[in-house]
């Protein structure tokens, strides 16, 4: 699995990624979620591909190791 | 172990079969999937539709979500010779294959002699024909029908300026989707919005009259520049006429998603998936679901399924949303309908409220409104403090 970052322009605040992969994702106060610092890479990966699915607005993405890193996309984390 | 089909025939380029293929890849399935879609727009996900691609000026967005190595037929399926798994399409021949999955979803139910010009709303193609004519200068419109997706119309345009009109039978907005609950703030928000709102009335006739429009309820004649039906969907099951599966109400299938033949007896490697299913219980009854987290649950079950294990996808309660007038509503589990409703959080400058429905002691039912944090909280079992 690449690094997972949540696209925070897409991202409503259903706090799925949340609810199904708590070891991964956070959210703040309104309910957008992020992916916790440190934990890009790690995490139990079915629960995270669970998550992934279940995003209603397709907002948690994965960068494959091979793919340039963050553009302007990544405004979720702070 | 079921032995994976290793040539596929999927009808219907949706959520639920992205997820079936998805799913299938990561599981290793090394056969050949061959989808089948008649829109061409198609593959993308409706949600947007009623709410920011309304708001909007962008094209429909492209589904970066859909499998790369699987191309997608454009054609129409008009027949389903059943025991020999071969889907007939308008064009381009049939197509044969070791499995064939259904999931053609769900179109808009018409109103009876509904005249030509009413909109409705479930394609990108009605989306775009309901934002050409805000962009052409509408000022007003009338939906018919206020579940989930006639009141997301009339948030979105209300927003756009559009004085709006809401009318349905039902007594209350999204009577199914609330379970009846939470009637009394529904309507609410939307006579904050200015929305108007008739209910508990029948269309009595549609009319036109040049561009103006006139709706007549209850003896009182309506005027829009716009008219949009929203009185729900219906399972996507006329080209399976004669295929000989039970179409009652979608096609009716086992707990996998195995299509029943109208005689009881399964049909062989035919499976129904997402919206077009209707799916057996425990106790032998029947239900079909309109939704997204639905739809991909049971292509990804059914993914498990052929890669011979046993799947918890759908042992999972149901999720469900809408976003409407400034308010997230978010729905886990089955809303009993006679269930008592109990607000245990409230906060009124954010419009916030979290509903506890049902029995306390036993998995209850909620409703979070504009209170995600607290609402997956409760919906996870645990408390809602910190
Ligand atoms: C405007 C709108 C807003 C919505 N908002 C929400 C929401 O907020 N939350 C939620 O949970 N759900 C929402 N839904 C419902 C959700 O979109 C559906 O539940 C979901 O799309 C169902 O997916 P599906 O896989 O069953 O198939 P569908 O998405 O219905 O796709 C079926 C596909 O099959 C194709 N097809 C049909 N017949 C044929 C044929 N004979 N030959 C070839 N192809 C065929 C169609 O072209 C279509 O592409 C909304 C729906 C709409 C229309
Ligand atoms: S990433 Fe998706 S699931 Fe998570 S909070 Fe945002 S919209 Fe919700």
């Amino acid at each position: 699995m690449g690094e997972i970052y949540v696209d925070g322009a897409r991202c409503q605040g259903h706090a799925r990624c949340w609810a199904l992969a708590p070891e991964t994702f956070e959210i703040d106060e309104e309910g957008y979620g992020k992916v916790i610092p440190g934990r890009e890479n790690s995490g139990d990966e079915l629960n995270v591909r669970k998550a992934i699915r279940n995003c209603p607005e397709r907002a948690i993405l994965e960068r494959s190791d091979d793919e340039a890193p963050a553009k302007n996309e990544e405004v979720a984390t702070s | 172990m079921n032995g994976s089909p290793s040539r596929v025939a999927i009808v219907g380029a949706s959520v639920a079969s992205a997820m079936l293929i998805e799913r299938s890849l990561e599981l290793g399935f090394s056969g050949e999937f061959v989808v089948i879609d008649s829109d061409p727009n198609a593959p993308y996900d409706r949600p947007p539709l009623s709410k920011q691609f309304l708001l909007g000026t962008g094209p429909v967005e492209r589904a970066d979500w859909w499998p790369e190595s699987v191309t997608i037929i454009n054609a129409k399926a008009i027949g389903l010779v059943t025991a020999q798994r071969t889907v007939l399409l308008d064009r381009l021949g049939e197509i044969q294959a070791d499995a064939v999955v259904i999931a053609t979803g769900a179109g808009s139910i018409r109103l009876p002699n509904e005249p030509a010009g009413v909109l409705s709303l479930r394609t990108a193609e009605d989306a775009l024909a309901i934002r050409a004519a805000v962009d052409a200068g509408a000022k007003s419109a009338v939906i018919i029908g206020a579940g989930t997706i006639g009141s997301e119309l009339a948030s979105t345009l209300a927003q756009r300026g559009l004085r709006v009109t809401v009318v349905d039978l039902a007594q209350k907005p999204m009577q199914r989707f609330f379970s009846g609950h939470l009637g009394e703030e529904a309507t609410a928000w939307m006579h904050q919005a200015g929305v108007v709102t008739h209910l508990g009335v029948a269309v009595e006739s549609i009319s036109r009259n040049a561009e103006n429009w006139t709706v007549r309820v209850s003896g009182e004649d309506l005027q829009a520049d716009l008219v949009i039906s929203a009185v729900g969907a219906r399972p996507n099951t006329e080209w399976l006429s004669y295929s000989g599966l039970d179409i009652a109400n979608g096609i009716r299938c086992n707990a996998h998603g195995k299509a029943f033949l109208a005689n009881g007896d399964v049909a062989e490697e035919i499976y129904a998936i997402g919206d077009v299913s209707s799916r057996q219980a425990e106790d032998g009854s029947f239900s079909r679901f309109e939704s997204w987290t639905q739809a991909q649950r049971h292509g990804a079950a059914l993914a498990e399924y052929f890669a011979g294990f046993e799947s918890t996808e759908l042992e999972q309660a149901p999720y469900g949303w809408t976003e409407q007038f400034g308010r997230m509503i978010q729905v886990h589990g089955t809303l009993p309908p006679q269930g008592e409703l109990v607000q245990v959080y409230a906060a009124d400058d954010r419009n916030a409220a979290l509903y506890r429905v049902g029995p306390s002691d036993e998995d209850p039912a909620w409703i979070g409104v504009n209170a995600p944090r607290h609402f997956s909280r409760a919906s996870m079992g645990l408390s809602l403090l910190s």
